[in-house]
């Protein structure tokens, strides 16, 4: 499955927004990233997009209450994707037409403005009146097969999960793949137990499927995902242990923070794709004999880049998308690192919400093709992020207390004795603040 | 900024077209938005195009904005915020060019002084020079005004509404200034060696004078004052001086 496109209305700070994320060349799979300032509102879009892919039953649970979404002053809002499904893997529990693109979305909605809203499916109904119940019979149905998806939180910890999240976490259903991108106390903590009981399973019974799947684990992540040549070493029924650069053993969770979250997160998802498809052909290798998980499907993250030092924000999107090659992946970032890794159509600016004059757009393909082939700095100076100076406060006043003075002596007026030697002074530090850059 | 072509008349019928559609403004209860609504369908209105080809043309090659001169693209831009003056919403002469993050910058300011002059610089139909140098460092800077002891207030003014001081627009000028002064120095000492006719290295000058990257860095070395500095003046001297 894929999302085709996004419409939300109405939903929290949005009014509306519509984002297309067909490729241009008709594909899905890939790397897509919004960025926007702080309360831009790039959560509430991940999230929106999560609850169309869950529905208004699982999405009930995760949200606990349905107040809050609604745009202020206004009385109804929905999230609806266009979603399109994968026959090779998707499958709908029987009656009525299959369609490859359908519609799906939930919807909140109130009589009175402090009632606590409604939430239900979107009401899709064909020409003659009739429900059209596509999503209820396909992704949202416990009992069909297929249709992956999961959604991560920004804070992807590893342990130290509220009991009440725990209960989400450790279910087999499509709420525990999505539980980190709605409570900010779930930890994912339970692929790695998970892990560590299937290898003891292994261990006791031999079994072939699982022995098989575990070497897929261990070879997917041993290739080159964790920085300094770490690779996992061994698993016990205790402990996930890698090796680091200098041939040191260590349990997995002593291992710095952005390397355990970004393990956490492929862990998680590899355990949710092994759940939804099965062990069979989920792992196969390229002609190089690099491993990767052959499955489709969507993954959500917000704040990809949470933890990680810029080296390894280099280095990620382009790990994710060659081990993950059929995944959709939807992401949020406040990195150009990040954004540089997008694919075609892959890029969506959301603007600040005292900017009534803007609109949440995809940028243009001239934008694209600058963010594509140019320097991170470029790309932070430029129309998606918008800094006026990469330059510290202090080397900015500097550069304009020189200005001033220079336009001053332009002017024929003599600097007085301590402004000429302020204006000498400065100007050699100019010529390194202010150093030429290398020409294209 | 640059110094551009004089604004040219439009054509009879476009002029009649904008003045019907202004006296629907003028006329309106609510001109504010009667503003916003004529003016956003024009704009995507075929009868517009001529305007949006005028203004493109008046910019030169890359059609670059007429403020910043960068390369985020443009489009057309009310000189007269159309919020606060939504008489010159369909208005020619209120019209300009200019990018996204001008726009951006300078939204719906506009500063009137004390004799009810306008404050902010319109790029087009002033001699910006006067208001503006470029420094060695590829910083577009204000003049000093003697008299208030400080920028002088237009030229400051403008810059901060439109955020002229953008890092990005100081490392384009930087670069663009650095390729030129390069560029300038070996056409001399090409002249100098007789290895290069002074027609030659005029039309290198001319040449160089419509290139799209930066052109304000050009107009200012090549057209404005700039022309007084090194190696531009050497330049300038020994082709004058062989005519």
């Amino acid at each position: 499955m894929y999302v085709t496109d996004i419409h939300l209305e109405n939903l929290k700070s949005f009014k509306e927004l519509k984002f297309d994320l067909k490729r241009p060349d008709g594909t899905f799979a890939g790397w897509t990233v919004f960025l926007g300032g702080n309360s831009s509102g790039k959560s509430t879009l991940l999230k929106g997009i999560a609850l169309a892919l869950l529905g208004p039953e699982s999405g009930k649970q995760l949200l606990g209450q349905t107040a809050g979404w609604i745009h202020k002053s206004e009385k109804k809002a929905f999230t609806a994707a266009t979603l399109t499904c994968d026959p090779a893997h998707d499958t709908f529990k029987k009656g009525g037409k299959l369609t490859k693109e359908f519609a799906a979305g939930v919807r909140w909605f109130s009589e009175k403005e402090d009632e606590i809203p409604q939430f239900r499916a979107v009401d899709l109904r064909n020409a003659n009146g009739t429900k059209i119940q596509t999503s209820e019979r396909g992704p949202w149905n416990p009992n069909s097969s297929g249709w992956f998806s999961a959604g991560y939180g920004p804070m992807r910890r590893l342990t130290g999960s509220s009991s009440e999240s725990m209960r989400y976490a450790v279910s087999k259903e499509i709420e525990s793949r999505f539980v980190t991108l709605f409570r900010e106390d779930a930890a994912l903590s339970e692929s790695e137990e998970w892990l560590k009981k299937m290898h003891s399973r292994v261990l006791e019974s031999q079994d072939s499927d699982q022995a098989q799947f575990l070497e897929g684990v261990k070879s997917l992540l041993g290739d080159g995902l964790l920085p300094h040549g770490m690779t996992i070493s061994r698993i016990t029924v205790d402990h996930v242990f890698v090796n680091n650069h200098q041939g040191l053993e260590l349990p997995m969770r002593d291992i710095s923070d952005g390397c355990r979250s970004i393990y956490a997160t492929i862990l998680d998802l590899i355990h949710g794709m092994y759940e939804v498809y099965g062990v069979e052909n989920l792992f196969a290798e390229d002609a190089e004999g690099k491993p990767y998980v052959t499955r489709p499907g969507v993954v959500i993250i917000d704040e990809i880049e949470a933890h990680l030092h810029p080296a390894w924000q280099k280095e990620i999107p382009y790990w994710l998308k060659s081990h993950f090659p059929a995944i959709q992946f939807l992401v949020s970032s406040h990195s150009p690192l990040i954004a540089q890794a997008a694919d075609p159509n892959g890029l969506f600016i959301l603007p600040l919400q005292d900017e009534v004059s803007r609109k949440p757009r995809a940028v243009t393909s001239e934008e694209f093709l600058k963010i594509r082939f140019g320097r991170a700095e470029k790309t932070l100076l430029g129309v998606a992020f918008g800094l006026r100076t990469t330059r510290s406060k202090w080397a900015n006043q500097q550069i304009e207390v020189w200005k001033k003075l220079d336009a001053k002596k332009r002017a024929g007026v003599p600097l007085k004795k301590d402004e000429a030697a302020n204006y000498k002074a400065l100007k050699k530090q100019l010529e390194f603040e202010l150093e030429p850059l290398p020409t294209l | 900024m640059r110094q551009l072509p004089k604004r040219p008349k439009l054509s009879p019928l476009l002029e009649r077209r904008l003045g019907e559609e202004t006296l629907k403004i003028t006329r309106s209860t609510s001109p504010k938005e009667e503003a916003e609504t004529i003016y956003a369908n024009s704009r995507a209105a075929a009868w517009f195009k001529p305007i949006i080809a005028a203004l493109g043309k008046l910019s030169g090659m890359g059609a670059r904005c007429m403020y910043c001169s960068g390369s985020e693209s443009s489009d057309v831009e009310h000189y007269r915020p159309k919020s606060s003056f939504p008489e010159y919403a369909m208005t020619w002469k209120n019209y300009l060019w200019i990018c996204t993050p001008c726009n951006r910058a300078k939204l719906n300011q506009f500063p009137i002084a004390a004799d009810d002059s306008a404050i902010l610089i319109n790029p087009l139909d002033e001699n910006v020079w006067r208001y503006f140098y470029i420094d060695e460092f590829g910083n577009l800077s204000p003049t000093w005004d003697v008299q208030r002891d400080d920028y002088c207030l237009r030229g400051i003014k403008t810059a901060e509404i439109i955020g002229l001081d953008r890092q990005a627009l100081q490392e384009a000028r930087r670069s663009r200034m650095d390729d030129l002064k390069e560029k300038v120095g070996d056409t001399i000492a090409l002249v100098k060696a007789n290895e290069l006719t002074v027609s030659a290295a005029k039309s290198r000058v001319v040449k160089w004078r419509k290139q799209p990257f930066q052109p304000d860095v050009a107009d200012y070395f090549l057209n404005g004052p700039g022309r007084k500095e090194q190696p531009f003046k050497a330049l300038f001297s020994l082709l004058n001086a062989a005519t």
